[in-house]
């Protein structure tokens, strides 16, 4: 039995774990009408492309996460948690790991680009400004400005699949694991938002905005649409750094799929060890006093 | 068959916190016969069994646990005490991704094992608890591990289904695997057991053939037996501090 083919089983089996639920069906499907419904309510689809990924950008922002938190915070806990057989099979924690990621990271881009792809069929179809296939100037709207924009979409998506897989294989109960998946849905949607407010908020403070928002997920991807979509077309940018933005979601899917795998490394770790190392943890974590 | 130990406990501790759940505990378990645990609720079974698989690592410093069987693919199959499986996937389709992970695992194959050949095309939520567990039983056996570790098998099971699972074990067995199972089904575990481990506070405290301990404890059973053997009072010991 060869390593691909062990992966190819692991990685086949979420997505048809995805497929067989229906649950995932209807989240599609609802995403279409959501999506469909933020644009046919606005002007965007007489716009073109361009100014239909700006008015969906900022529900992206909360759309994907939620769609990406819920896809993949249950993936190692309750009747998907069979890491105590698979221990017996020659199947590495790194395989397990890179297979459940892959299978679930092909669903989301199916329930993410189903949606986007309708919105895409929308606009084609909506009489107004011309669109050219080719960028070859500033300031034109172009259906592959709107394939980059569903590609950074897609990729924010499986970013923040990876940090919902992390807390699936930290929490061993669905519940503890709800409870982080909330934690991490709220970190991504608020909290780079608030790292930069909160850098920006001190008189006399220089702090260099496109850096800070390289830091975290959700406006790594907003900055990489602005700079590679909408920038291109209204020769406005400078916003961002996309070479930074790129590393700062790296970085964070890096953070997902090690933190997956030691997490789940760790499930067999001998009990005392992982006590002696929480109690360590809790005696540095900083207290409260009255 | 010879006494030669497939699997070697020597000296294990596994401790939770400040419980000790395992001390100093040292088991061979030889080579093609069906050895079963017994002991109270507690006593420390469903963690040496955890143990023995490399569910859990034992405390560090002392104590090993040793394979010593044929170099294979899966050397132990494990069913654990709450296995779970996948809804929307069929018994057989279930089986199936786990031979993926080895190779000639048929699944035909593996549910005519366990009299499961009928349910095949049935998802595994549409089973009963029984027909479940014996789907887990022939998942433990995917691969011909030379070892098949089975945590409580007939737990919460019908007495005809019981019977059936341990007659399952049996099987294993002929075609030449070595079974350790965990089990309080004792009238079972006297019929089909070569050799039974008694644990009591994570050590074990009493080892032999179910004949062996009859004889020793003068009983007419094995139930009576261990009866005798152990503290017959009906207060659950706590392990550890409290």
């Amino acid at each position: 039995m060869s390593r691909a083919a062990a992966f190819v089983a692991i990685a086949r089996r979420e997505l048809d774990t995805i497929v067989r639920t229906r649950s995932y069906l209807a989240l599609t499907v609802g995403l279409a009408v959501i999506l469909s419904g933020i644009v046919t309510g606005s002007d965007a689809l007489q716009g073109g492309y361009v100014p239909t990924a700006v008015d969906l950008l900022l529900p992206l922002e909360l759309l994907v996460p939620t769609v990406s938190v819920v896809l993949g915070y249950r993936a190692f806990t309750g009747e998907n948690d069979d890491l105590s057989i698979l221990r017996t099979y020659p199947v590495s924690t790194v395989l397990l790991t890179v297979g459940v990621f892959v299978g679930r990271a092909i669903a989301l881009v199916v329930i993410l680009g189903v949606p986007l792809a309708t919105v895409a069929v929308l606009v084609a179809v909506t009489p107004g400004v011309e669109s050219a296939v080719f960028v070859t100037h500033s300031g034109v709207d172009s259906p592959a400005l709107f394939v980059r924009f569903a590609t950074l979409t897609v990729v924010f998506g499986v970013v923040v699949l990876s940090l919902a897989l992390a807390v699936a294989a930290l929490a061993r109960r669905s519940r503890t694991a709800l409870a982080l998946a909330l934690l991490v849905f709220l970190g991504v949607v608020a909290g780079g938002d608030l790292l930069v407010l909160s850098r920006l908020g001190g008189p006399g403070t220089t702090v260099d905005l496109a850096s800070l928002m390289a830091v975290s997920p959700n406006s790594a991807y907003r900055g990489l649409v602005f700079e590679t979509v909408i920038g291109v077309a209204t020769a406005d940018s400078g916003f961002a750094n996309p070479a930074l933005n790129v590393v700062g979601l790296a970085g964070w899917l890096a953070v997902g799929l090690l933190t997956t795998g030691i997490a789940l490394a760790a499930r067999s770790w001998n009990p005392q060890f992982v006590a002696t190392w929480k109690a360590w943890l809790r005696n540095r974590l900083p207290t409260t006093e009255n | 068959m010879t006494d030669r130990p497939i699997l070697e406990v020597d000296d294990v501790s596994v401790s939770f916190g400040p419980v000790e759940v395992l001390s100093e505990l040292s088991l061979s378990i030889p080579e093609g016969k069906v050895i079963a645990v017994v002991g109270p609720n507690g006593s420390g079974k469903t963690t040496l069994i955890r143990t023995v698989v490399g569910d859990v690592r034992p405390d560090v410093g002392v104590g090993s646990v040793t394979y010593q069987g044929p170099s294979v693919p899966r050397p132990i199959g494990y069913l654990p005490q709450d296995a779970t499986f996948r809804s929307g996937f069929t018994a057989e389709e279930t089986l199936a991704f786990y031979g993926s992970f080895v190779d000639g695992a048929e699944p035909t194959e593996l549910l005519e094992r366990v009299g499961l050949e009928d349910a095949a095309d049935r998802r595994v939520e549409a089973l009963s608890g029984g027909m479940r567990q014996l789907l887990a039983v022939a998942q433990a056996t995917v691969g011909d591990p030379p070892l098949v570790v089975l945590d409580e098998p007939a737990s919460g099971l019908d007495p005809m289904m019981s019977t059936h699972v341990f007659e399952t074990v049996a099987a294993m067995a002929e075609r030449g695997a070595t079974v350790l199972v965990s089990s309080h089904e004792i009238d079972l575990v006297e019929e089909y057991a070569d050799d039974v481990a008694v644990i009591a506070s994570g050590e074990i405290v009493e080892r032999g053939s179910p004949r062996a301990l009859r004889q020793q404890a003068d009983a007419p059973t094995l139930r009576e037996a261990l009866m005798t053997l152990s503290d017959s009072s009906r207060r659950v010991t706590v392990v550890g501090e409290t």
